[in-house]
């Protein structure tokens, strides 16, 4: 596994807003993605820098913990992680109703309001083992997650135990 | 082109601003450039490429790009959601972000904004609306569905059940017939009571004397007459609606499961197979409960509700006015509890099927849970599960054992009005005792109808719904078919060639791209590439399991198109990697590639394959059972089996998708001479992995990332000392690290 010196590591945005990384060799790798290795059960930690090679991502090196980056150098990757990935957090849930064979959800999540629809009341709902995170898929592929279950209103657990199971 | 409707200040400023530009793409993404929920507009014009944000205020403008300084323009995908990039060679620019819902939308964009680019007009450009949105109630239907299932007409669907009874109509109307009768018969047994009570075991009031007793012997036989015909009627309804709704259910279980035979292979792909097998099974199964149990007995319990409730106000209107306040408080408290009720139900079926699935997962890793040790924290995860079960099975029976007597007390709480209400009317004469216990009787009928009436209209809704997946497999349409002018080509010569051809399981990511290649008659050809490289969806295109997107498959000079379909299959032979056998004999899958074919060539295709061999020494010979999915047989015999079977189709053309597990030298040899003797006097492509099989090739194919990267016999390649040569070597090295260790 290479890992990747905190402190001879700089990333930095170029003009048009791709992030560059400049590596302890003084070399400059241009439009370079972070992807996280465990995007569910350890965000902050072992977070491999890749750049596109083709249609595949090579990987620069890994950054095996993230707060041992200057706060500088975190927003940066959060920023990028941020970007990369658009699986919204739900952190109130308005109401969950059927409509026919449709369940309605309506959310409130840490990227804005939204609705979406589930095609059954529990299939597409699935509980992480280890985590216990939630992630919930709706019938477009799009993906929405509850880290913090205990964290949620009351009215929303009330609202997710009827279908939760 | 996608042009959706501009918001009115966008419009205003695009016609102030570029109003000697024509617009040409007008597309909204669903993120904000910050990553947030939102509407960004994206705006192609004859010029330029525009990005803009509508608030309350203004039309902000986030991105302009000239068209000409667009050297590259790629839809990448992320998790969760795409962003446009833009390549202008100094620099890249992600213009636009939207959510996996627009994914298909921005592809298209894509593609569209590459043919302006090289200046292809998009007027007349075929279009498909991936996403798909109901022009209805704008919600999105989900993707493996073509209807909404919110707006689509129950009644419709209704309809069309009851259509596939159609056949049945003379036993649907006996089914009434029975039903009529039956419930009349019911009808008449608590009235009986009435007329014995009040007339035949009343005394005269003056003299004493029982006035009607010479009746009690007819009163009685009446009765029995009244109770045997309201259970023959019952019966007879029972058997006739029970075999006219199996017979339904078995026409509608074969029209999906023969559209299902004829569905391509991408139907396959965008749908999962346990969603497919849960369409064919149990949603038929829902349609089965629905027609034989459910509606007669829906129709019955109108009757009955509609008879019981004539008799109830006939006997007495006032008792029946106070008599609906807790037959309302039923209902009410009914249409409460069930939800609740199958929620619990829901949970309880979910949780055995976990635990279920843990246990059948446990039973079968046991030797990898043993050879790890982590007995301990399997049974950790049994006994959580199983908790899990248990709570679950505790709080349905607790939550019954509370709802289940309060429901009885409404009932019951009818009954005591009847006997208070009815005692004081008999008390005012305004009503007899017959009567009263007549009364109490119908009420105790007219409560089954109310409980079956109050869970229609969830069953209905379920079964409608499982109707509608039904149909939507069946309303499916045929994306491979012969056209209308497909010719028949009984003898194929077998020379294949491929004319720019395009490909992607998703249109707009080409897994092979601009393929150009001929192969003659007869001729054995390698495809030879790393593992993505597009060497399986080739053959694919071969057996017109899938359409090319663009360019053309031409057999013998004719577009695959245009060769009628079953031609083409019957003269198409495969062996495939992972190979598949059926749940039967020996013989049968054999015999599987040639219906009807006589034993003599079965044998000879075994011999041929070097599967003879191993037959005979089975037990059973030629009918050996080979169990679920050949299990019963060794990897060596099961590709034996498949060369016999791909032998005894005598395809024109063979494709061999090679097996890569490994087998023992001996039987390697014999796998080897069986595939020789089945590619000769034939066109083979083979995805071959074996050094032995790439020697046997006439030429090789070299593909990497979609496209042919070498094409030559095997002495060109290797001199050439390019990619074919360095995959020879590294499985050379491979071959005696593995002598090594052997």
């Amino acid at each position: 596994m290479k890992t990747l010196d905190y402190n001879n590591i700089k990333f930095k945005r170029s003009e048009s807003g791709m992030l560059n990384v400049t590596m302890e060799e003084g070399k400059t790798i241009k439009n370079i993605h972070c992807v996280p290795l465990f995007p569910f059960s350890d965000t902050k930690n072992f977070i491999s820098i890749v750049c596109k090679k083709g249609s595949e991502f090579e990987e620069i090196g890994i950054i095996k913990h993230f707060k041992k980056l200057s706060s500088v150098q975190q927003n940066f990757v959060r920023e990028d992680i941020k970007f990369r990935y658009f699986i919204p957090e739900i952190t109130n849930i308005k109401r969950i109703k059927q409509i026919h064979s449709l369940w309605e959800w309506d959310v409130v999540t840490d990227r804005g309001e939204k609705s979406f629809y589930l095609k059954d009341r529990r299939e597409n709902i699935t509980i992480k083992d280890d985590s216990r995170i939630i992630i919930i898929t709706d019938i477009e592929k799009c993906r929405y997650k509850i880290t913090y279950y205990n964290e949620l209103p009351t009215k929303a657990r009330i609202e997710l135990d009827r279908v939760l199971l | 082109m996608e042009k959706q409707k501009l918001p009115k200040k966008l419009e205003e400023k695009l016609k102030k601003d570029f109003q000697d530009e024509e617009i040409l793409i007008v597309l909204s993404s669903d993120i904000t450039a910050k990553g947030l929920y939102g509407k960004e507009w994206l705006v192609v014009t004859s010029k330029k490429l525009l990005v803009f944000s509508v608030d309350k205020l203004d039309v902000n403008i986030l991105s302009v790009i000239e068209l000409d300084s667009i050297k590259k323009i790629e839809s990448v995908n992320l998790v969760g959601s795409g962003v446009l990039e833009i390549d202008t060679g100094e620099h890249i620019y992600r213009v636009i972000s939207y959510s996996d819902a627009k994914n298909a939308d921005f592809c298209q964009a894509v593609d569209d904004i590459k043919d302006l680019l090289s200046g292809k007009s998009l007027i007349g450009k075929d279009r498909t609306k991936h996403r798909k949105i109901c022009k209805t109630c704008s919600r999105p239907i989900p993707q493996d569905m073509n209807k909404c299932p919110r707006c689509t007409e129950r009644r419709k669907t209704l309809f069309r059940i009851l259509n596939f009874s159609r056949p049945y109509k003379k036993l649907l109307l006996f089914v009434f017939l029975t039903m009529i009768l039956g419930t009349g018969f019911g009808l008449a047994t608590p009235y009986m009571s009435k007329l014995f009570i009040d007339f035949i075991l009343k005394p005269d009031s003056i003299t004493g004397i029982y006035v009607y007793a010479k009746w009690l012997p007819l009163a009685a036989l009446v009765l029995l007459v009244a109770y045997a015909g309201q259970l023959f009627f019952e019966g007879i309804r029972e058997r006739l609606s029970g075999s006219m709704g199996f017979r339904t259910v078995y026409d509608v279980r074969a029209a999906i499961y023969k559209r299902l035979q004829e569905l391509s292979l991408s139907f396959f792909d965008k749908h999962q197979t346990g969603a497919i097998l849960t369409r064919v099974n149990q949603d038929t199964g829902e349609l089965q409960r629905f027609l034989v149990d459910f509606l007669p007995l829906t129709m019955e319990s109108i009757f009955m509700l509609i008879g019981v409730g004539t008799f109830l106000f006939i006997l007495s209107w006032q008792l029946t006015i106070f008599i609906f306040i807790p037959i309302v408080a039923t209902v009410l408290f009914l249409k409460k509890i069930f939800p609740n009720i199958r929620t619990y139900f829901h949970r309880f079926f979910q949780r055995r099927a976990k635990l279920s699935a843990l246990v059948n997962d446990s039973i079968s890793g046991m030797r990898v849970i043993k050879v790890f040790g982590q007995e301990s924290v399997e049974m950790e995860k049994f006994a959580e599960r199983s908790g899990d079960y248990r709570d679950a099975g505790v709080e349905l029976t607790r939550k019954w054992s509370i709802y289940h007597p309060i429901l009885h007390f409404f009932i019951w709480c009818g009954v005591v009005i009847v006997w208070f209400g009815g005692g004081k009317l008999v008390f005012l004469g305004k009503m007899s005792v017959g009567s009263v216990v007549a009364y109490s009787g119908y009420l105790m009928m007219f409560y089954r109808p109310v409980f079956m009436l109050t869970r229609m209209a969830q069953m209905i809704t379920n079964s409608l719904a499982a109707a509608e997946r039904v149909f939507d497999v069946i309303d499916t349409e045929l994306e491979i078919k012969d056209e209308p002018d497909a010719v028949n080509m009984p003898h194929i010569k077998g020379k294949i060639e491929f004319k720019d051809v395009t490909f992607g399981y998703n249109k707009f990511k080409p897994v092979i791209k601009d393929f150009r290649a001929t192969i003659y008659s007869n001729e054995m050809i390698g495809l030879v590439g790393k593992s993505g490289a597009g060497k399986s969806t080739i053959i694919n295109l071969i057996c017109r399991l899938y359409d090319v997107n663009k360019g053309g498959i031409l057999i013998d000079g004719i577009d695959i198109r245009k060769i009628k379909y079953s031609d083409l299959k019957s003269q198409i032979g495969v062996v495939i990697q992972e190979t598949f056998l059926f749940n039967g004999t020996i013989f049968n899958n054999i015999a599987y590639a040639k219906p009807d074919t006589a034993k003599e060539e079965v044998i000879e295709a075994a011999i041929a394959a070097n599967a003879h061999e191993f037959i005979i020494n089975k037990p059973d010979g030629y009918d050996t059972e080979v169990g679920e999915r050949g299990n019963r047989l060794s990897v060596g015999e099961k590709q034996r089996i498949s060369i016999a079977r791909a032998i005894l189709r005598n395809p024109r053309i063979l494709i061999l998708d090679e097996a890569t597990s490994s087998v023992d030298t001996q039987t390697e040899g014999k796998i080897q001479e069986a595939l020789l003797n089945l590619t000769k006097g034939r066109t083979t492509i083979a995805i071959a992995h074996r050094l032995s099989t790439l020697r046997s090739c006439n030429r090789l194919l070299v593909i990497e990332d979609g496209k042919i990267a070498e094409f030559g016999t095997h002495e060109e390649l290797t001199a050439k000392k390019g990619i074919f040569y360095n995959l020879v070597m590294m499985q050379k090295r491979l071959s005696k690290v593995k002598a090594v260790d052997g």
